[in-house]
């Protein structure tokens, strides 16, 4: 019955999405408004269809219904009920069923938000595209990806997902949250295509659009940094970020959008940039279906790749069309959208923000190369290589030192030009709190050049941000905390917080390993760490041989994991966290027969940041979303050019 | 808003900008550029081999006399493999220069030194054959990585040619008759190595 109601739902998305489409785009080229009106109806059936889909899932797996391959797959009677719950989006097929309801959500949404204007041939457009992309993945979830297949003699008993993936609270919300953020671009992209496909490149489509991308962005954030952070507690591998396949899929857009956040600005002041931002944004949802593509069909090597299924030429073609339909549009649009403005002064904010939106451009254009580089060696050279985190480090740590530099600059320069007094003036006290910070980190024991530049700039760089906070709020007492100004600074901040933890917890980690038997201690880093002795904690799925561990006379207990339906052993460390470091203890081997434990202990200094660093980025853009003071119209006089004397300028006619 | 820059600006400006349409067009170029650099990506992306193929490679030889290894190995020694029937011999092909060998090199000192521990009869032999490279880069790396099993500089890359080696690391398990019994072409592991090697002496059939 699971199956034939999530087939059904499968079949009824398809359907109305295809038919959305089609009616849509049809009746937007031949000018009949009266086929146009279907395309909202036909998107509340795709959400239907949807969450009928999800809803036969979630049953099948909550009643562990084995007929079903998918969950003979990813269910067990043993997986308690929370991970059960998440274990639909543990591999391929409920994953793409995930997106495909968030889609799903998202059409829904922007029908809503604009439905008093779906007979404007932008929006209608928008919402074209977007049915567009419903029919994609909902084909994908019909076709290769089925997750409703029936086995022919249903299982007794299922695998369960991934050990992994039942073993932290974070697992139920990390991947609804990366996908809320990932899927979100959806909206965006469509609007530009919907902009370029009716030649209105002015920069209304941009208003719209601005918090939605805000929102995408800001979920997108905070779903990257949820993983590392699930990352770092559950798997004793004491990291957080190994630029693998999956993370850089995350990573890409995240960089792209970040751009676009950045240069948008620049567009609704002063009109500029706009082809510019119009391939951020499809280069933007390009990347999350390349990423999808990069990670679910096997090309490249990665640690959580989702292996099997033959959905990867699909999610090829799918880009290949993407792209092709945004640089064909650009093409055609491309010479209308040239900007009439020009730039005064590299010293400027626009300057600012196109030097960020260059150091952005090459971030992703370097994980980019990172990620795909194997293959590109594979196939011209016969050969296999791994781009490890050397290349990333090397590469990606001078850029993130100077986006780290442009934001200490950035936020105080004026729109048009600055000139050096003024800069002077405002980067005075900006440039106190860097030399603050150096003097600080020096006197706590700070070394290296890398963490030393880190903390200055970030130092110089809240300076920055908290400069414009301050008089933000003197002005508008609390309102000065909310619109994208000033929320982007909360934003910027929580970013510092994450370079700043970073920066020491690379540089400054120490690690020790160590072999104890029960009662034996050693003093690491000042910590005295006691190995009281092994116990065994067994659960219905699990068996974990702990090893009993005090750290100043606390006790802790990393632990060897074994599953019982996969016979897979996982370390699970365990971590004593303080905002100025944590020990973090992990059992490298099991427990000897002799009582003897191997102890990793490392000590991540500030590593902590990296977190609360996530969410106040979050929070920042939640505030950024809230609107700010009044602006002028989007673009006014502040686009025309500055006058200036030019000495061989012809005589001005209405003065001669 | 009256001047004339101002006005065309804002929402949905007009075809025929002045200050636009003076200029030479350069997105079609440019997009055209891009759509070149990216279809190039798109088939290099499509052409690429798929990671779930099978890590244990059909081959003919599987079943069948192992081909014959002669040569100098780095102590100086020479070396035959038809002399060491009699035991099981894990034959790895190696190049200093391949990433996934070198990241699979602390595994071979693993299972190497694993092997000092068991009684002699159930020892397995482990041989590096060095694939199509000079000597000094190799001596170079196991000076530095370890590693006391012989390591063999194949003349001519005859016994590559042989095994036909396509791409290292290659790892060919030869049972104590000296007939092939496994050809696997990813990075092992120790346990994965010990793993294969007890399910071949079981018997027990694995794909």
């Amino acid at each position: 019955m699971n199956s034939t109601f999530g087939n059904l739902g499968v079949t009824l998305a398809v359907t109305a999405s295809l038919a959305g489409f089609v009616t849509s785009a049809v009746g937007l080229m031949r000018r009949r408004p009266q086929l146009v009106r279907f395309g909202p109806v036909f998107a509340r059936m795709v959400l239907v269809g949807a969450i009928v889909a999800a809803i036969a899932m979630e049953r099948a797996i909550i009643t562990r219904d084995f007929s079903l391959a998918y969950v003979a797959k990813v269910g067990s009677t043993k997986t308690p009920a929370l991970y059960n719950f998440a274990a639909m989006w543990s591999a391929l097929q409920g994953s793409i069923l995930l997106w495909g309801l968030v889609l799903a959500g998202y059409t829904v949404a922007v029908v809503r938000r604009f439905r008093k204007r779906l007979g404007d041939p932008l929006v209608a457009w928008a919402l074209t595209v977007m049915l567009g992309v419903c029919t994609f993945f909902f084909l994908l979830m019909a076709g290769p990806a089925n997750p409703f297949l029936r086995l022919a003699v249903p299982a007794s008993e299922g695998t369960g997902p991934n050990p992994l993936l039942q073993n932290h609270i974070l697992v139920a919300f990390h991947p609804p949250i990366l996908y809320l953020g990932y899927v979100g671009f959806t909206v965006p992209f469509a609007f530009a295509i919907a902009a370029l496909i009716t030649g209105r490149v002015g920069e209304g489509w941009l208003l719209e659009t601005r918090r939605w991308t805000l929102f995408a962005w800001g979920l997108l954030t905070l779903g990257i940094v949820l993983g590392a952070w699930w990352s770092y507690e559950v798997v004793g591998w004491n990291g957080f970020w190994g630029w693998d396949a999956v993370e850089n899929a995350s990573f890409l857009p995240w960089l792209t959008a970040t751009a676009f956040i950045h240069s948008v600005l620049v567009q609704e002041r002063r009109g500029m940039l706009r082809v510019w931002n119009l391939s951020l944004l499809c280069a933007t949802f390009s990347l999350t279906i390349l990423g999808t593509f990069l990670t679910r069909s096997g090309v490249v090597e990665s640690v959580h790749a989702f292996s099997g299924g033959s959905i990867g030429p699909w999610l090829l073609t799918f880009f290949g069309i993407t792209v092709a339909l945004a640089l064909g549009l650009m093409a055609w649009r491309g010479d209308r959208l040239r900007s009439p403005g020009a730039f005064d002064s590299p010293l400027s904010r626009e300057g600012a923000f196109l030097i960020n939106n260059l150091l952005f451009a090459l971030f992703a254009f370097v994980v980019l190369l990172g990620t795909v580089f194997p293959l590109i060696i594979e196939a011209t050279q016969n050969k296999r290589v791994a781009v490890g985190r050397p290349f990333f480090d090397a590469m990606t740590m001078p850029i993130g030192l100077a986006l780290l530099t442009m934001m200490a600059i950035a936020p105080v320069l004026p729109w048009r030009k600055a000139s050096t007094e003024l800069l002077r003036d405002r980067l005075f006290w900006p440039a106190w709190c860097g030399v603050g910070a150096l003097a600080l980190s020096v006197v706590l024991g700070g070394s290296g050049v890398a963490a030393l530049v880190a903390f200055t700039l970030g130092g110089f760089a809240a300076g920055a941000a908290g400069r414009q906070l301050v008089l933000a709020t003197r002005r508008q007492g609390l309102r000065g905390l909310v619109g994208r100004a000033n929320g982007g600074m909360v934003v910027h901040i929580g970013v510092i917080l994450v370079a700043v933890g970073l920066a020491a917890s690379q540089s400054y980690a120490r690690t020790s390993d160590v072999s104890l038997k029960p009662g034996e201690s050693t003093v690491f880093g000042g910590h005295t760490i006691v190995y009281v002795g092994k116990d065994v904690v067994e659960t219905k799925q699990s068996r974990a041989e702990r090893a009993r561990v005090t750290i100043d006379g606390v006790e802790y207990a990393p632990a060897q994991v074994l599953f019982n339906s996969n016979g897979q052993i996982v370390p699970r460390p365990s971590v004593r966290t303080r905002p100025w470091g944590d020990v973090y203890l992990s059992l490298a081997k099991p427990v000897a027969a002799d009582g003897t434990a191997n102890l990793q202990i490392v000590l991540n200094p500030l590593i902590m940041w990296l977190w609360i660093g996530g969410l106040v980025m979050g929070f920042g853009t939640v505030l950024a979303m809230f609107p700010g003071r009044k602006r002028r119209l989007a673009t006014d006089a502040a686009s025309a050019p500055i006058p200036e004397p030019r000495p061989h300028a012809e005589p001005d006619p209405v003065l001669a | 808003m009256t001047d004339q820059l101002a006005d065309v600006t804002p929402n949905d400006a007009p075809d025929d900008m002045p200050t636009i349409a003076t200029r030479r067009p350069l997105a079609p170029y440019l997009a055209l550029g891009l759509a070149l650099l990216i279809a190039g990506f798109v088939i290099l992306l499509a052409r690429a081999p798929k990671g779930d193929a099978p890590e244990s490679a059909a081959t003919p030889l599987l079943n069948a006399a192992a081909p014959n290894l002669t040569g100098k190995t780095m102590n100086g020694d020479t070396f035959d493999l038809a002399s060491r029937r009699g035991s099981w011999v894990v034959l790895n092909f190696f190049s200093s220069t391949c990433t996934p060998c070198r990241e699979e090199h602390p595994a071979l000192v693993e299972f190497y030194d694993a092997q000092a521990a068991k009684p002699p009869e159930s020892r397995v032999e482990l041989v590096t054959s060095v694939f199509a490279q000079d000597e000094a880069p190799v001596r170079k790396f196991f000076a530095e990585q370890g590693g006391g099993w012989p390591v063999v500089f194949d003349p001519n890359n005859a016994a590559a040619l042989a095994y036909s080696i396509a791409k290292v690391p290659e790892t060919w398990i030869i049972d104590p008759f000296g007939v092939v019994r496994k050809h696997v072409i990813t990075t092992l592991t120790a346990e994965r190595l010990e793993l294969l090697i007890s399910q071949l002496r079981a018997g027990v059939p694995n794909p």
